[in-house]
């Protein structure tokens, strides 16, 4: 920023101006981005004779909060929500479980063959799941593990995840990076007192690298929150849909109830975008960090 | 590279307790995601090439066919459809994308007064559930009561059919896309352009550089691996781009016309709809081949154009 103290006085007159333009694109571009999040929130409150009229009102005269809990009844959607959570919860321990103890093996320890194991975990990241999905589909088939949440359960644990913006390979990557960047001088004080490997891990590596865990909690949130590939293959029962696969109930063939659907995606959309709000630094911070999506 | 390894020595050096304890090596670390990897990547993807030569619907066990399945291929006139459909989201997608969150981060680069905000409410659509873009631009595409053709009733343009139009089914799911995209891209050219040095920008004035040629001999370069990641990642999401197409199409998968039948809905409609799971599987490996074969050409290509400072090629 060095470059703007040494500037004249002309062009800090331009700057000012330029600003002023700038502030209007950046509002403009921010409103159009916005637009169809307010308009979901709008449609979402007109009555049934409101919502099919043309042209539309963007601002419903009679905002009916009754649709919230009419969306709920058109469709089994705390069912639906449950099973989100189910799967979402075990996503993210799941990939804590098995992709901290991995990251910590592909950063802190030294072992031969280190780094070539490690390029096999990035060429996991360039993996389509759309290779895995027909096979992975006959083993649960077999394991008898259709018919249950257990094939969105049980791979997360043994550091298994793809999801077209996030992976457990992704993950491993991602703390890697963080606990790379930790002092070594921290490690050694820690092992000179004589502690093992998971005392390290637990004590010294988890507390220090915080940032990083929260990071991928977040994103195994988000991408399992919101994941529809696995769930659209694997759950082949209704009893079982998480939100994602629900959603689509509200459509048929012949007519779409838009207030209601609007109501049910912006209640799914709600969890997301609050722990964005909240943590929006973590996001940013692992976007930056591994470029990744979402 | 030397500085590393000597560092390296030195702590070794330093540690000579790690040698009495009795070393079990990674493994302990390793044995949940090492089970994982044998028995849900590294099966799977054998029993997936095995299949991709047999005949296979699940309910008999596969039959050898040999490269009958690739053959097939070469002449279904829909995988063809499916491939140009893909690439037309690849080509313009992924540039469109870039350039436009390029374009966002360069205007948030200087600091502003509500940057922060600004910055938020161009990412927000990233962290919007997918079903849920899908949903809210299905009823902005409303050929009848949409919020778009009434936008467009004000400039007094015709309505369209959008989603249900073939000329206009993929270029409105592209709008949907990199309405999701451009906030992503922008917060990692973010990130991108804070690691240029301002010196450069001071010296490059001196010299009586134009602000165009800042951007084109300072900026641009040195976004160079920023710019060359998000190519990549990018290049394979819409390669392997489904959910808000299976979404917006779910009635009748890949209509209008087959205009939005893309790679992985069509893999899909065969594995699921239709039980080839050998034809699928076939598709499935030559989706994989080509995301490498692109990827390594580009990184190829690259060490010819971008240039790297300091140790960042890791």
């Amino acid at each position: 920023m060095n470059l703007f103290q040494t500037m004249t006085g002309t062009t800090k007159r331009r700057r000012r101006l330029t600003d002023g333009a700038r502030h209007l694109v950046l509002i403009g571009i921010s409103l159009i981005v916005l637009l169809p999040l307010a308009w979901m929130v709008a449609s979402s409150l007109k009555s049934n004779s409101a919502i099919f009229v043309y042209p539309p009102q963007l601002v419903p005269s009679h905002p009916k909060f009754d649709n919230y809990r009419k969306a709920f009844d058109y469709i089994p959607f705390w069912l639906y929500f449950r099973n989100s959570v189910i799967v979402s919860a075990a996503t993210i321990c799941g990939i804590l479980f098995s992709c901290v103890p991995a990251a910590y093996a592909f950063s802190i320890l030294r072992w031969r063959g280190r780094d070539l194991a490690f390029f096999v975990v990035l060429a996991g990241i360039m993996l389509p799941f759309q290779v895995l999905m027909v096979p992975l589909y006959v083993i649960y088939r077999d394991l008898h593990f259709l018919g249950t949440l257990l094939p969105l359960i049980v791979p997360p644990f043994f550091g298994q995840y793809i999801a077209s913006a996030f992976s457990a390979s992704l993950a491993i990557f991602l703390l890697r990076q963080f606990f790379r960047s930790l002092p070594g001088e921290l490690i050694d004080a820690a092992r000179i007192d004589g502690a093992g490997d998971w005392s390290i891990l637990f004590r010294v590596v988890i507390p220090v690298a915080r940032g990083g865990l929260i990071t991928v909690t977040l994103f195994s949130f988000l991408s399992s929150w919101t994941d529809f590939l696995a769930p659209l293959i694997f759950l082949n029962k209704g009893s079982l849909f998480t939100l994602s696969l629900g959603l689509q109930q509200y459509q048929s063939l012949h007519f779409t109830a838009f207030n209601y659907l609007m109501a049910a995606a912006f209640v799914f959309a709600l969890p997301v975008l609050l722990a964005f709000i909240f943590a929006q630094r973590f996001f940013v911070e692992g976007i930056a960090l591994t470029g990744l999506r979402g | 590279m030397p500085v590393q390894q000597t560092i390296r020595h030195a702590t070794e050096a330093g540690r000579p307790r790690r040698r009495r304890r009795p070393w079990r090596g990674p493994l302990p670390f390793l044995l949940p995601w090492l089970i994982g990897f044998i028995a849900l990547t590294i099966i799977p993807l054998c029993l997936s090439l095995y299949w991709s030569f047999t005949n296979y619907d699940i309910l008999q066990p596969p039959q050898w066919v040999g490269a009958s399945n690739y053959v097939q291929l070469v002449h279904d006139p829909l995988f063809r459809t499916s491939v140009i459909n893909t690439s037309f989201m690849v080509v313009i997608g992924v540039p469109a994308g870039i350039v436009l969150g390029l374009g966002c981060a360069l205007l948030l680069r200087r600091p502003i007064k509500g940057s922060a905000l600004y910055r938020g409410a161009i990412f927000v659509p990233a962290v919007v559930p997918s079903v849920a873009v899908a949903v809210i631009w299905i009823w902005i595409f409303n050929p009848d009561y949409g919020l778009l053709n009434a936008a467009l009733g004000v400039v007094h343009i015709k309505p369209q059919g959008w989603l249900a139009s073939p000329s206009l089914a993929k270029p409105s799911l592209l709008m949907l896309l990199v309405w999701e995209a451009v906030g992503q891209i922008m917060v990692l050219m973010l990130a991108g352009l804070k690691e240029i040095p301002g010196e450069l920008y001071e010296a490059a004035s001196l010299d009586g550089a134009k602000p165009l040629q800042h951007f084109r001999y300072i900026t641009l370069p040195l976004l160079g691996p920023v710019l060359f990641y998000s190519l990549i990642v990018w290049m394979i999401f819409y390669l392997q781009f489904f959910t808000e197409a299976f979404v917006a199409t779910a009635q009748d998968l890949g209509e209008p016309v087959n205009s939005t039948l893309f790679y992985s809905i069509y893999i899909y409609q065969n594995a699921f709809q239709f039980l080839k799971m050998g034809y699928a599987s076939a598709m499935a490996w030559i989706l994989f081949a080509v995301t490498m074969i692109i990827t390594v050409t580009l990184f190829r290509l690259q060490r010819r154009f971008i240039f790297y400072r300091g140790e960042q090629r890791a």
